[in-house]
């Protein structure tokens, strides 16, 4: 057996560059798993701190009025040797127990509610510390980490598949390499199970040289990250600054998910060479048996095949059709690379919509505010206000060069009372509102009535017309585009949104719904746009209108039209709010409010270049693992068939013939990768957004980016081939290349 | 026909230097049968390679039909080979995903000929490879595909056939077979044929033998 090992060992020795990129291909598989895994370890670290120095040590808490209420609590848990602490206090004038969880982990959450169901918990407030909680390794999906969570699943679980793919391709090249070699070793009395033990071997090698150093690359990039890591959790959180944390059980992880992939990776071809058949090492001398069924597959011509040999032909000439029927018969040959590219395709897609999602993501988690500074100024003198406005425009105009994008702008308030088109309140606000009303004139009403098919009739003062084309309505039935639907003045709005969950919906009027409604009185779409797809646009005549303004619940009031707001993008909003603070002091009639959103901005837009950036990087890796297979794959392949190049040049085949012949078969890898490629990345793209829409509600759409970035790969590879053909013709002479086995 | 003048061939192997052909010279005229003899390492394959303009002399010139070979570009080589020479190896060097019929056309169709469907009928009968026309390479014996090989030496009427150890890799009943149709295509269509061969036996159907030694002919001898 050892024989076998040392000939694999060599095997491996005599293709240098192949096995070289093999190593780079697997140590940046492992760094990634690598990087990603100990992320986690130190985000883990992170949490662990800040939930430390936000609420104490504690994992769970019962508040009560009285202390007596929690004392049977206390008891039960002293005794029950899971808890490692529990602690009576009474904290501002209220009585908390305090729990501590002995070891907390995977279903610390889970075992909790099964042993609180033996209580009877009336009149207790219970919480939990539920970063802490994360931190130990507790992902209940109420602990609110669910999302990190995915992420790191839907990662790993891409990151595998890829490389499962793109390494069997790699390793299926090897085997094809040495399928001579297997079947004269078959011949001379090795088994299936040793010889595909010696394909098990090489992969064997290819990780566990790979894996140090992957594992150290891995920690090297995330060091490397460490302030956009840092950037981009602050964002969230005030969260502490990242420590790398070394963390022995995900280093195991990382180890067992790299075997895995490289014995994944390994299984088909180990399978493969186990069946190989002695004859295969001499089968030249001798008198092979084809059935029936493997000569019509082999070299039957279909109808359809012809057919398709004509078309190229014609386009391609004695290149393409030599082209073809080479693709066409030697099938085995190009499996690995059809496997290369496709996996090429459906990563870039699989990428492309994870990318898409995840900038969905952020732009609901994030504000998007396009304004630092928000100065609101009241007056009942209008003219003063105005004046005081302006001499506020004044200010910041002497210091123009701190304005960083928009100029100031000064906006009416949404006057409420009375009909005035100015309203700009979406224009810039923070949080989009998630109903919309819109007040209309009776013409437009009618109108719009007319238009969507609605009887006039059925419009009264609780009624206004759904027009959001984006969503449907959960409550009350679906709701589409144009259809009635009824406000009830007084009541609450059951508003779907995104920021509340389905169980809030189906009982909307049990709670308060935060809902921040926005009205415009005025149907005009330059100032009413509406930028979150979350929205709901109701369109209500006037007199709705004023009818429910009064039971906005939630709503910011609209101030009436004797405020106006300032608000822009300036780079020093500390400096222009002491300007402005110290102007407003001297002001006696007129009283104004400073909002300053600098820091949180920053953050926010620090957060979201760390998210990008991150992002970008593990694209970037992985298309280069990519990469580094498919040169493996064409690298090998094309030297595997210089005998053939060199048997076409001797029958009289011009190189540039060779060259041509290379790039037809080139262009229909790639057409037949594409179809597999594309179909394999439309499913991941459609798995990647249900993933998520277990927690944020994304919207599939085709990853065209993807596949354009995939369609670019396949043309890199197409010329990559044709240069190695060229550097290969070159260096080999027909000769040399004819006495190759 | 092939005229060969001071013909040199040096390899360099590590830091010595290994003379494969040593200044040779040689005259083939049209229609003859001519074999090349020499023991190991004599370098009687390295003169056929020269001869068909797969390899570079260090020095000296090829003239097939007043065409100097071995100063043309690769791509002229390649269009010289596939109109006037037919190759011939000892281990068949077929296309292995093109049929029977297809490596028999290989030459005609790379130089976008129409095919003569009676004169490849014809062939194939003679060949005795009717049954398998649509067969790939490793579904015939070794003996089939030596003679898919001379087939497709034959199918373009080249001038000139360059076999090398044509039956190195057959039994005797196939050798046979071999030198039947080497011989049928010098007698009857006319082809010069140069074969090289250690075997005195495939050689002596030959009418001019020459013997190489140590790169260079040590005798030439009409039968």
């Amino acid at each position: 057996m050892k024989i076998l090992f040392i000939s694999t060992l060599r095997h491996i020795k005599k293709h240098f560059i192949q096995t070289l990129l093999t190593f780079f291909m697997t140590i940046l598989m492992i760094a990634v798993l690598s990087a990603i895994f100990n992320f986690a370890a130190s985000f883990q670290d992170v949490l662990r701190r800040w939930a430390i120095d936000t609420s104490g040590t504690y994992h769970y808490k019962f508040v009560a009025e009285d202390r007596n209420t929690l004392k049977g609590l206390e008891e039960g848990f002293k005794k029950d040797s899971w808890f490692s602490e529990v602690f009576l206090d009474t904290v501002d004038n209220k009585a908390v127990l305090f729990v501590t969880v002995d070891k907390p982990g995977l279903f610390t959450t889970r075992i909790m509610k099964e042993k609180l169901s033996e209580y009877s918990l009336d009149s207790i407030y219970q919480d939990h510390n539920w970063e802490l909680l994360v931190s130990y390794g507790d992902l209940d999906k109420q602990n609110g980490m669910y999302a990190f969570l995915l992420i790191f699943v839907i990662l790993i679980t891409i990151i595998t598949l890829a490389s499962v793919l793109t390494l069997g391709a790699v390793l299926k090249i090897s085997a094809y390499q040495r399928e001579q070699d297997f079947a004269l070793l078959s011949s001379i009395g090795a088994s299936g199970s040793q010889i595909s033990r010696m394909i098990l071997f090489e992969s064997m090698v290819y990780i566990f040289i790979a894996m140090p150093f992957g594992l150290v690359f891995g920690v090297y990039l995330l060091d490397l990250s460490r302030s956009k890591l840092d950037d981009m959790l602050k964002g969230l959180e005030k969260f502490p600054p990242v420590e790398i944390v070394i963390s022995i059980p995900f280093i195991i992880a990382i180890i067992i998910v790299s075997i895995v992939i490289i014995l994944a990776s390994a299984y088909s071809s180990a399978k493969k060479v186990a069946k190989i058949r002695p004859i295969e090492a001499i089968g030249q001398n001798q008198q092979i048996y084809i059935s029936k069924w493997e000569q019509k597959h082999k070299t039957g011509d279909s109808v359809l095949s012809n057919s398709v040999s004509k078309l190229i032909s014609k386009l391609f000439n004695i290149e393409g059709q030599l082209a073809y029927k080479t693709h066409r018969r030697f099938k085995r040959q190009y499996y690995p690379v059809l496997v290369a590219l496709s996996v090429n395709i459906a990563l870039s897609m699989a990428l492309s919509s994870f990318s898409h999602y995840t900038n969905d993501v952020i732009s609901m988690t994030y504000s998007g505010m396009d304004y630092n500074i928000d100065i609101q100024l009241s007056c009942d003198d209008n003219k003063l206000l105005g004046q005081t406005a302006d001499e506020l425009m004044q200010i910041s105009d002497n210091q123009l060069s701190l304005i960083r994008q928009t100029a100031f702008e000064l906006r009416n308030p949404l006057p409420l009372s009375e009909t005035g088109y100015r309203s700009g309140l979406f224009q810039g606000s923070g949080r989009q509102p998630d109903v919309v009303l819109l007040s209309v004139d009776n013409d437009t009403l009618y109108s719009i009535c007319h238009n969507e098919g609605i009887d006039i009739k059925t419009l009264n003062e609780n009624t206004g017309i759904f027009i959001n084309d984006q969503r449907t309505w959960r409550h009350d039935g679906m709701q589409e585009k144009g259809n009635l639907f009824h406000l009830e003045s007084g009541d609450i709005l059951p508003i779907y949104s995104t920021h509340v969950s389905d169980s809030e919906l189906s009982n909307p009027n049990d709670d308060a719904i935060e809902v921040k409604i926005a009205a415009a009185i005025d149907y005009s779409p330059e100032y009413t746009k509406v930028e979150a797809s979350t929205s709901l646009v109701i369109l209500v005549s006037e007199d709705t209108f004023l009818s429910l303004e009064p039971h906005r619940p939630f709503a910011e009031r609209d101030p009436g039209n004797h405020n106006v707001f300032l608000r822009g993008m300036v780079n020093e909003a500390d400096k222009l709010e002491k300007s402005i603070s110290t102007y407003l002091d001297k002001q006696t009639q007129v009283y104004g409010k400073i909002y300053n959103y600098d820091e949180q901005i920053r953050e926010e837009q620090a957060s979201i270049a760390g998210i990008r950036y991150l992002l970008t990087g593990l694209v970037i890796i992985l298309l280069l693992i990519c990469l580094f297979s498919n040169f493996i794959v064409t690298w090998t392949i094309n030297r595997a068939r210089m005998k053939e190049f060199a048997i076409f040049s001797s029958v009289g085949m011009t190189p540039e013939s060779i060259r041509k012949m290379k790039g037809v078969e080139s262009l229909l890898n790639s057409i037949k990768a594409l179809i597999p490629g594309t179909f394999m990345g439309i499913i991941c793209s459609v798995l990647i957004q249900k993933v998520y829409l277990t927690e944020y509600s994304v919207s599939w759409t085709f990853p065209w980016w993807g596949l354009f970035i995939g369609i670019l790969i396949l043309i890199f590879v197409s010329v990559l081939s044709e240069c190695i053909i060229n550097m290969l013709m070159k260096k080999i002479s027909i000769v040399d290349s004819m006495t190759l086995p | 026909m092939l005229t060969i003048q001071n013909l040199t061939k040096t390899y360099k192997i590590g830091d010595s230097a290994v003379v494969a052909l040593d200044n040779v010279n040689l005259e083939i005229k049209k229609g003859e049968f001519l074999a090349i003899m020499g023991p190991s390492g004599s370098g009687k394959s390295t003169l056929l390679h020269m001869m068909a303009g797969v390899d570079i002399p260090t020095s000296g010139n090829v003239f097939i039909e007043g065409k100097n070979i071995s100063k043309l570009q690769p791509s002229e080589q390649a269009i010289f080979r596939r109109r006037h020479i037919g190759m011939i190896y000892q281990s068949f060097n077929l296309i292995p995903t093109l049929t029977v019929e297809e490596n028999i056309i290989l030459p005609l169709m790379l130089d976008g000929k129409k095919i003569d469907r009676a004169m490849l009928m014809s062939l194939l009968e003679l060949l005795g490879l009717s049954e398998r026309r649509k067969h790939l390479p490793n579904q015939l014996s070794g003996g089939q595909q030596q003679r898919v090989a001379i087939g497709r030496g034959l199918m373009s009427k080249p001038s000139l056939i360059l076999a090398d150890e044509p039956t190195g890799n057959l039994d005797s009943e196939n050798t046979e077979e071999v030198l039947t149709l080497l011989r049928t295509a010098n007698e009857n269509y006319g082809q010069t044929i140069i074969m090289v061969s250690h075997d005195e036996n495939v050689s002596s159907i030959a009418k001019r033998r020459i013997f190489m030694k140590d790169g260079h002919i040590a005798l030439d001898k009409v039968v």
